[in-house]
């Protein structure tokens, strides 16, 4: 359980969903799991696409209703 | 691996165009790519303390309403203020670099410089990093 860290961007617009994203990753040792939260339309796809862009895995991304979930195996 | 550098020239003090070069930098950053800074003429405004306070719209400023304005509506949207990206691209690693030669025109000590601000340099530095540059903006 503590191997997974949880982060909400709920409210946030560009670039903050993908630079709050970063900046929790950063704060994690390599195999532990972002949950990261938001409604940021966007983002939804540019964040998946900017852990890749870093070697990092994201394991899940779904949108649901106007939330969606993204979460990242850091690489 | 995607990784790959940019360097982002700011020469206007513009709200609207410090916003952008800001959110590039950012934005790169937490892409993974080295980003550069390069703060020139009106551009070095912004990195002085207080500087990103004062910035303006380029357009439709209207004595300062039309900025109050815009920053209200930015806040109502959840952009951040250019503040709170200056230290965040200082945290994912963005280099800023003052122009020294600006700062030696407009008499500005590096201590009137924000403190992510943590290299002052000239034409030579900035090109030694846009020379290395897969993306390389002037704004």
């Amino acid at each position: 359980m503590s191997n997974e860290v949880k982060l909400s961007t709920v409210g946030m617009n560009c670039p903050k969903p993908l630079i709050e994203t970063r900046k929790a990753l950063r704060k994690l040792k390599k195999g532990q799991i972002l949950v990261v939260e938001g409604n940021h339309a966007i983002s939804l796809k540019e964040i998946p696409k900017a852990m890749e862009d870093t070697g990092e895995e994201v394991i899940e991304s779904k949108s649901m209703g106007d939330r969606w979930i993204i979460r990242i195996r850091k690489g | 691996m995607a990784a790959k550098s940019m360097t982002i020239i700011l020469h206007s003090g513009d709200l609207d165009k410090a916003m952008a070069a800001f959110i590039l930098a950012s934005g790169g950053a937490a892409k993974g790519m080295d980003v550069t800074m390069f703060f020139t003429f009106w551009g070095l405004n912004v990195i002085k303390k207080g500087g990103a306070d004062r910035a303006r719209l380029s357009k439709m400023n209207m004595g300062g309403l039309g900025t109050s304005m815009m920053k209200g509506v930015m806040k109502k949207h959840g952009v951040p203020d250019m503040n709170t990206l200056i230290k965040d691209c200082d945290e994912l690693g963005v280099r800023m670099v003052g122009c020294e030669m600006t700062m030696e025109l407009m008499n500005v000590p590096k201590a009137d410089l924000v403190p992510e601000v943590r290299d002052i340099g000239g034409v030579g530095t900035y090109l030694d990093a846009a020379r290395e540059g897969h993306v390389n903006l002037f704004i």
